[in-house]
């Protein structure tokens, strides 16, 4: 028979199918002998001992796919760590071992991001920085972005702070590549002002964030960008209890923009605080609106340009504040257009529900102050005028003169019926939003 | 001994231990040692190409070793890759063979679907040097492309986030420039491109993303998006029947007997076992092109992307043997001469 000249398994069937169990069995009969080569460790980081998957994934990926199906998981991670500590050390950068030095520094660098352990690998790889030697690519990729990522997961102070905030501004570093969002993992994974790994770094946070924010300004989806950058950070430290009033107060102190506010997770936020049997709430001057005037409320301060407010509230107010905002904040976090009248239309059609159901759920009193909170926004948003079109209106009508005498003649006169059609108007804002020359702010101030 | 790409000499061959070893092995390993031992497709020349990878005294740790040198070396980095030589490899060349008449009609229209959560390490050139070097050429589209590519759930949550269907145009037309300028003017091919013919792939577009995978041969442990690329054989340039070291160290390809026309390059192994598939696709490789956004609308929308759910890959012994029985239905039974059995 044909088949006998083949040396056959007992049971091929029985053995395992599945890739990355076998990884597992591979990384674990290595990880497992107290003797072990760093030649071994490069031959892993080349995928030589891998099973036959192709080569769409890179190696580094297929260790840590291999390495997360341990049972004893921490303890592997922990010998791998430290053998890639002991590989790390070897300087790697200036002796480039390996069959294909490139593949095997960049699957080096790269695992040590996934493993994340500041305590062994950080000191190597600053080394690895400092000295600057690292050079090469690896199936286009630069060698100093696998750096960059290492470096971002194995900080042990915040020495790096500066790149991280060159490479959210989109500036160029003298040695690392990175991109905005690198800039901000770098700071979101940085030790705080303490030295403490286990608490972001909030200040800086704050400021990473709003510049993240301003290189979204222009971007039609900038809001569902925006959250996701903010709920990744949110979600490297889960269950901080603090992290909603955290971020109000990080986006008031960095003055974020209203619409990046609006991003955050949570905006109706129940604090600790309590005066005279009152509860304090950090709420969004939306939700804020929908109270009707009969529960007790008091506003003691704004944050982020009074987009917060901080509130002291009866239980009773408690209660409404509490039925009525997920629906609202559910609204708010669907919202997937850049402008600022959009949350007003969102808003607005929210309340539109609540007003529905009002009958049901409280009484016919408050489903009556429901309609007229929206009918109020719906009122403030049609009679809010459109200042940047006001501005350059102004701005061409009253340049065609050229006497300047008239031209301030023709700002005063064209104010005019603005005032009396917006008696709230701000009138340095029309001219603030269009950079309007000197003469017009003097103008409008004069209107004012 | 066993045949060496299905020839029997020299005898003793210096891969015959190594060979043995890894058909005592596990079941993907007795796969690549079958596939080593009957890949007649591969020349005498393209042989020796491969064994100056191959250290001496050969074991199976070298041969693997050697399969992904000569892979990471030879075929996929390479502008020009071993495969598309004349001398080399001008058995399997069907057309862009000079002096000749090409094998099938410039006008054949192929098919790839290409598989977008393998494009991490382009999108992560995107995100980084690219967005230097070309910037605001992709806007922020890769702005929130996880850092670490091992976080397949992240790689996930990033792509179901640009394929949904009010955005999936705009990224499909991103990614595809992104590809073009990775591979051209950076000079960074990403090699070789597998593809089928658009007539033999048809029918399966409706099974969705699973099925496209399991038909053209691709085992995903994870989850992915897919889109479908139609092109014809002009626009591909030199079409080449592969071999197993194109493939490289990988389990799922199954080399086409001598009987089948060169002209039908190869075939891909159906991942499908119940039902059985009852007809073979023909496979091809090409060198890595610009692919228009034509390429991708030319296909009826919204049947030119999906996403797969789950693992396609079964059992790798019941595969081959369901694709081994097929092959001897198709070419006869001839095929036992060529290939003992499949696994």
């Amino acid at each position: 028979m044909v088949e006998e000249k083949f040396p056959v398994t007992e049971d091929p069937e029985a053995r395992t199918d599945d890739p990355d169990s076998e990884v597992r069995d591979a990384l674990e009969s290595w990880l497992s002998r107290p003797q072990w080569k760093l030649k071994e460790v490069y031959d892993w980081l080349q995928g030589y001992y891998l099973p036959p998957l192709g080569h769409d994934d890179y190696p580094y990926v297929w260790v840590y796919r291999g390495l997360v199906l341990f049972d004893e998981r921490g303890k592997a991670e922990a010998e791998l760590t430290s053998r890639l500590s002991v590989a790390l050390r070897e300087k790697p950068d200036v002796m480039r071992p390996g069959t294909r030095p490139e593949e095997m520094l960049f699957n080096l660098l790269m695992l040590c991001a996934s493993l994340s352990n500041s305590h062994l690998l950080g000191e190597p790889l600053l080394k690895i920085y400092e000295r600057r030697a690292l050079e090469g690519e690896w199936l286009g990729t630069d060698l100093r972005v696998a750096l960059t990522s290492a470096l971002i997961s194995n900080q042990i102070d915040n020495r790096l702070q500066s790149i991280w905030q060159a490479m959210i501004e989109g500036r160029d570093t003298d040695f690392l590549i990175g991109s905005p969002k690198h800039g901000l993992d770098g700071i979101a994974l940085m030790p705080n002002s303490d030295g403490e790994q286990h608490s972001p770094a909030l200040p800086e946070l704050g400021y990473a964030l709003k510049a993240i924010a301003r290189n979204l300004q222009a971007e039609p989806e900038r809001r569902l960008e925006f959250a996701t950058y903010v709920n990744e950070i949110v979600s490297t430290y889960p269950g901080r209890p603090s992290w909603a009033p955290d971020l109000v107060i990080v986006a008031d102190k960095a003055k974020w923009p209203a619409w990046a506010v609006e991003c955050l997770p949570d905006l109706c936020i129940r604090t600790e605080e309590e005066k005279d049997g009152r509860v304090c709430y950090l709420v969004w001057h939306y939700i804020l609106a929908c109270v009707p005037k009969r529960l007790d409320y008091d506003v003691v301060s704004g944050l982020c340009r009074n987009h917060i407010l901080k509130t002291f509230v009866t239980q009773e107010t408690s209660f409404f504040i509490e039925t009525i905002a997920p629906v609202i904040e559910e609204a708010r976090l669907k919202n997937p257009f850049a402008s600022e009248s959009s949350t007003h239309g969102v808003v607005a059609g929210v309340m539109t529900d609540l007003e529905l159901q009002a009958s049901h759920l409280f009484d016919s009193e408050t489903a009556e102050e429901l309609r007229e909170a929206r009918r109020n926004l719906l009122d403030h948003t049609l009679r809010s005028p459109n200042l940047r079109a006001l501005g350059n209106a102004i701005k061409k009508i009253s340049s065609s003169y050229e006497l300047e005498q008239d031209r301030e003649s023709m700002v005063l006169s064209l104010a005019k019926p603005l005032k009396a059609l917006y008696p709230d108007i701000d009138l340095r804002q029309v001219a603030e939003k269009t950079h309007s020359p000197e003469w017009i702010v003097k103008s409008l101030k004069k209107a004012a | 001994m066993p045949p060496v790409f299905g020839r029997n000499l020299p005898d003793p061959h210096p891969y015959d231990v190594a060979i043995s070893s890894m058909l005592s092995k596990t079941v993907g390993e007795r796969a690549m040692a079958i596939n080593l031992m009957s890949d007649y497709r591969v020349s005498a020349e393209r042989e020796r190409a491969f064994d100056s990878y191959v250290r001496r005294p050969c074991t199976d740790f070298l041969l693997r070793s050697a399969l992904k040198d000569y892979f990471e070396t030879q075929v996929r980095p390479r502008k020009r890759p071993d495969y598309v030589y004349n001398y080399l490899n001008g058995n399997n060349i069907l057309n862009g063979y000079a002096y000749a008449r090409p094998i099938i009609k410039p006008d054949v229209q192929l098919v790839r679907v290409l598989d977008l959560n393998g494009l991490k390490h382009v999108f992560q050139w995107a995100q980084t040097e690219g967005r230097r070097s070309y910037p605001a050429r992709w806007g922020s589209t890769f702005d929130t492309f996880p850092r670490d590519v091992a976080n397949d759930r992240a790689v996930m949550d990033f792509l179901d986030r640009r394929m949904g269907r009010r955005t999936v145009g705009d990224f499909v037309r991103t990614v595809l420039d992104v590809l073009s300028v990775h591979s051209t003017l950076e000079k960074k091919p990403f090699q070789p491109t597998w593809a089928t013919t658009w007539t033999a792939f048809r029918e399966h577009i409706t099974g969705g993303a699973n099925r496209w995978l399991e038909v053209i041969g691709i085992s995903k442990r994870i989850p992915c998006w897919l889109i479908l690329l139609k092109y014809t054989v002009r626009e591909a340039g030199t079409v080449v029947r592969p071999t197993q070291l194109d493939g490289g160290w990988y389990q799922f390809h199954f080399p086409s007997p001598p009987r089948a026309l060169l002209s039908r390059g190869g075939h891909p192994m159906d991942l499908r076992t119940s039902p059985r598939a009852v007809k073979l696709l023909p496979e091809y490789i090409h060198k890595q092109i610009h692919h228009p956004i034509e390429h991708w609308t030319n296909i009826t929308p919204d049947s030119n992307y999906g996403r797969s759910s789950a693992l396609v890959s079964t059992s790798l012994s019941k595969q081959r043997q369901a694709h081994y029985g097929l092959l001897a239905s198709t070419y006869g039974s001839s095929i036992l001469r060529w290939m003992k059995r499949a696994i």
